[in-house]
This record gives structure tokens, sequence and C-alpha cells, in this order.
């Protein structure tokens, strides 16, 4: 059971999810919440949307501040190449619920949202149908609001969630004050991702069974260039980027492996020796990356780095919110830059550029992360595929610019 | 089309991005452009996308001037053209000793050029 811990091959209705002990972890934390509290105050979750920032720490600020507190998931999932939190709602919404369920019995609350992106249908009508389910008993009197979020990717930031369940525009604000202390309506709020909430049903059975070391399986997703791009429940430490590939049916069109991009859009690049690093958040920091939300898009030779650099550049420059200046200016310049190289326009004094404009923004001020999103991807293909960047300068490469636009 | 630019060019750079777009940076583009080609001047006016001046825009910026005007309006533009032409700064819309300013000054004296980055040919 362990391999489909989140993801099981076909949906899980409640009868499912009940048989498969599903709910049991939500009796015990009402039965004991000093074992609750401790259980998940030692847990060393981190939090799954990328940040990792570690949830029992997370947990503990918000226990510290007076109630009522509240509840996010954080299922507004519009990272480019992440489907792992809609697959979760998609095929076993009720661990989510139980997850939400738990954390609302941590924090001594009944007041929950689920945040989850609108154009994830399939993963909304799930829920729904999950939360049909339930009788109010099951729901243990907590009032859990589905809330549809906007399909742009700051929608995804956890003030942007706050300010959006407020009744404002789904856009980051200030930090501090940060949710814990300060979130929906003024209430400590913990905001954590759909897919370290559906981690805590099973962070609470294995507690007391400490006798055999446990592997948390994650959910990666795979784009790019594989045979079968899917989401992929793996076990991190028995598993390689070779066997994740192989997972995904290897490499499409025959090519050899070029790069790897481990984390999403705003992580930097890995060259072909990355196949034997093992994909645990660890080994992919020590190859000089970062796990982020495992979203994995596989680059083969057949593809040009700065090709690849120019769809990131440009997810970034469109999707700033133009709060920050700053931002705005860092992320439209780093597009203006790769554009021009993308259509041959490029020189090298061009590309000493992003450095100039690193330096301009160093000192100003921003709200979310979004600025230094496209940093190391653009510096790590810098370093690791100087070739393709020359190829653009001379004009001989041969991925000629696609005004029709491409879909993946 | 860029290659080789120097400081002894003379270029006026708008930002025309959405907020001094929103603030009527593309009327004072249109009349440094027709202003520019009454007098036939020796100079490019050219689009930029943001120096990150947001709230005080519509901004220019006249490279080899070292010169920022801020919340300029169309009928500003005859006074910048003249000050790109060698004539005096711009009264009242001057910026040029603004924290914002003394940075993007600093940015092209350390090589960058606004005019690499347009795409025009």
């Amino acid at each position: 059971m362990e391999t489909a811990a989140l993801l099981p091959p076909v949906r899980w209705s409640l009868a499912d999810y009940a048989g498969h002990g599903g709910y049991e972890q939500l009796h015990q934390a009402y039965a004991d919440a000093d074992w609750l509290r401790r259980v998940l105050g030692c847990t060393d979750l981190t939090g799954l949307g990328g940040a990792h920032f570690p949830f029992a720490k997370k947990l503990l600020m918000c226990q510290q501040e007076p109630a009522p507190r509240v509840v996010v998931c954080n299922a507004a999932e519009d990272e480019p190449g992440s489907m792992k939190d809609r697959y979760i709602l998609q095929r076993n919404p009720h661990v989510l619920l139980e997850g939400v369920f738990i954390a609302a019995a941590a924090l001594e609350t009944r007041e929950a949202y689920l945040y989850v992106s609108e154009g994830s249908t399939d993963a909304l009508e799930s829920l729904d149908q999950a939360l049909s389910e339930l009788t109010d008993d099951q729901k243990g009197g907590v009032d859990l609001r589905v809330v549809r979020a906007p399909d742009d990717y700051v929608a995804g930031e956890a003030t942007s969630a706050i300010e959006f369940i407020e009744g404002r525009a789904a856009r980051p604000r200030k930090v501090p004050p940060f949710p814990t202390t300060h979130g929906v309506g003024g209430r400590p709020t913990l905001v954590s991702n759909c897919e370290t909430l559906a981690n805590l049903p099973r962070v609470l059975a294995r507690s007391g069974l400490d006798t055999e070391p446990w592997i948390m399986t994650r959910l990666a997703t795979l784009t790019g260039d594989v045979r079968r791009p899917d989401v992929y429940e793996i076990e991190p430490p028995n598993t390689t980027f070779e066997d994740l590939i192989t997972m995904a049916g290897g490499l499409s069109g025959g090519a050899q492996l070029k790069a790897i991009q481990p984390g999403g859009p705003s992580t930097a690049f890995l060259d072909a020796s990355a196949l034997n690093v093992t994909v645990t958040d660890d080994a992919i920091r020590a190859a000089g990356s970062q796990p982020g939300c495992l979203a994995v898009r596989i680059i083969s030779s057949d593809r040009c780095i700065v090709e690849e650099l120019s769809r990131i550049t440009e997810f970034f420059a469109r999707e700033q919110c133009g709060q920050c200046p700053a931002c705005r200016m860092k992320t439209q310049n780093y597009d203006k830059i790769v554009t021009k190289l993308s259509r041959g326009g490029g020189t090298w004094h061009l590309l000493d550029q992003f450095g100039a404009v690193d330096e301009f923004v160093s000192d100003l001020p921003a709200i979310c992360a979004l600025i230094g999103m496209p940093t190391a991807p653009v510096r790590s293909a810098l370093s690791l595929f100087r070739d393709d960047f020359e190829r653009h300068i001379s004009g001989t490469c041969s991925s000629a610019p696609n005004d029709e636009g491409e879909g993946s | 089309m860029y290659e080789g630019i120097g400081c002894n060019e003379r270029i006026i750079h708008v930002c025309v991005n959405v907020d001094c777009a929103l603030r009527g940076s593309e009327a004072i583009m249109t009349r440094l452009q027709e202003l520019a080609d009454e007098r036939n001047a020796d100079i490019e006016i050219n689009e930029y996308v943001c120096f990150a001046a947001c709230e005080e825009g519509p901004n220019v910026l006249i490279e080899h001037k070292r010169a920022f005007y801020g919340r300029v309006t169309p009928s500003d533009a005859e006074g910048v053209l003249e000050h790109a032409l060698d004539g005096p700064p711009v009264a009242g819309i001057d910026r040029s000793t603004s924290f914002i300013a003394r940075k993007v000054f600093n940015m092209l004296d350390a090589g960058f050029r606004p005019g690499d980055l347009s795409l025009a040919d």
C-alpha cells in the first residue's frame, strides 16, 4: 500500500478509502489531542508546494497564537509542469480531506478552506463528490468551504490565497505579519499545500511504528521529452532521475538526455550527469538545484536551452503581478534579453546585462519570491550550456523561432 | 542594429510598460517622434520595458545626457527633445538626482544599453 499511499490507480470513493484504513487516524486525533500535538510537532514533513518550510514549525507558530484559527489547503497549482495536487484531488480526495480535518483538529478550529485552481475542473468535481459523501458528523463540525482560485501563478502564493478568501484580488501581500499570526480575517492561519496536508494521515499512522525506517513517497510530475509525461508516485531514496525517465517510458524521439530541471521553472538546470542523482531533496540540492514541487522537466539533446529559457523568462515576465516595480523591471528585462537572443539578435555583451539588472534590483523592495525566480535557470543555463548561446549569437542554431507558439 | 552603440549616440528611452502606458507614455513617444521628424533631428526614440519607477511614470531616460524624467506629459516632449539636442534640462519633471535615477545611471556606467534590448529592426 505504501507505494500508492497518495495516488491509487483509480479514484477512491469514501468506501474505498475507508476500506484502506481511511479516517482511522482522524478518530485517533479526536480521541487524543496530546498525541496529535506531539506527533505533528516532531514530523520532518516540509512544504511540498515547493518552499519546503518545516510543517511542524509552521503548525506550532499557528498553535502559539490565540484561537480562533483557520486552515487553508492550497491547491492552486499553476506552476507550469506540476499536476500532483490535482491528481490527489482527482484520485484520492479523502486522503486530502482527512489531512485537512487533522490540521483543523490540531488547531482546534472548525474553519477551513480548500483553495483550488478554478481551471482544475476534474479536481473540483471529485472534491465536491467527496464532500457530499461525508455527513456533518463525519466532518467533525468543520465548516469546509471550497474557494475557486484564479488560474494565475501568483494566486498560488500563500498570502494571495488569504487576500482572495477575504474578497480581494489574489495577489501577494507584504509579510510580516505572516499568515500564521495574521491570516484570514486577521486570524492565525495555517496555509499548507495540498500534498503536504494529504501526508498527515500517514504521518500519524506511522507514529509509534518507529522500529523500521519509513520512506515517505512523493509525487513527481514528469514533463518534457519523455514518452509518458504524467504524475508518478515514487520512493525518493530508491529512485534516480534515470529511474524516473524509465518510468515515463524513456526519452522521446531517440535523442540523448541534455538537461533536467528538477523542481519547476524557477529551479536550476542540471546536466546529463544528474541521471544517477537520487530524487531526494538533499541529493538534488547537493547536485546544484532545488527540489521545489518536483515538477521535473526532461530536456533532450534535440532542444536548444535558449528556447527552454525563453519559455521560462516569458512565463515570469507575464505572471509578475505588477505590484513591485523591481520585479517588473527584472523579469521583463530578463525576458527581453532572452527574446533578443532567441531571435538571433544577441551578443556576448548582451548576456552581461543579466548581471547589471540583478545589481539594479538588489536593494529594491519586493513583496514575494517571484523576483528571484528566473535567476537560477538563467545562471545555470549560461554556465552549463554555453555552446547553445554561442550558436544563437553566431546564428547557427537550428531551432528557429516558432512564432506559432509551442503547446508544451 | 544597435551593436557597437556607445553613449555618444543620441537616444531617448520611453518606458511603455503597462503602468507608464496607462499614464500616457504612448502619446509621449508619438509626440517625441513627430518633433524629431519635424526637425530632422539625428536622434533615436526607443521603447523601453521598465525602470522600476512605475509610481512616478511615465518615465523617460535621455541616455547620452544621463537625464531621467518622471511624470512626463506630451506637452513636455518639446523640452525633453531640446535637452537631448544639447538644450537645458526641463525643470519640474527632472528626477535625475533621485535614488532610482542614480541606479539607472550606475547601470548605464556598468555597460547596460537599454537599446540593446530593442526588438525593432
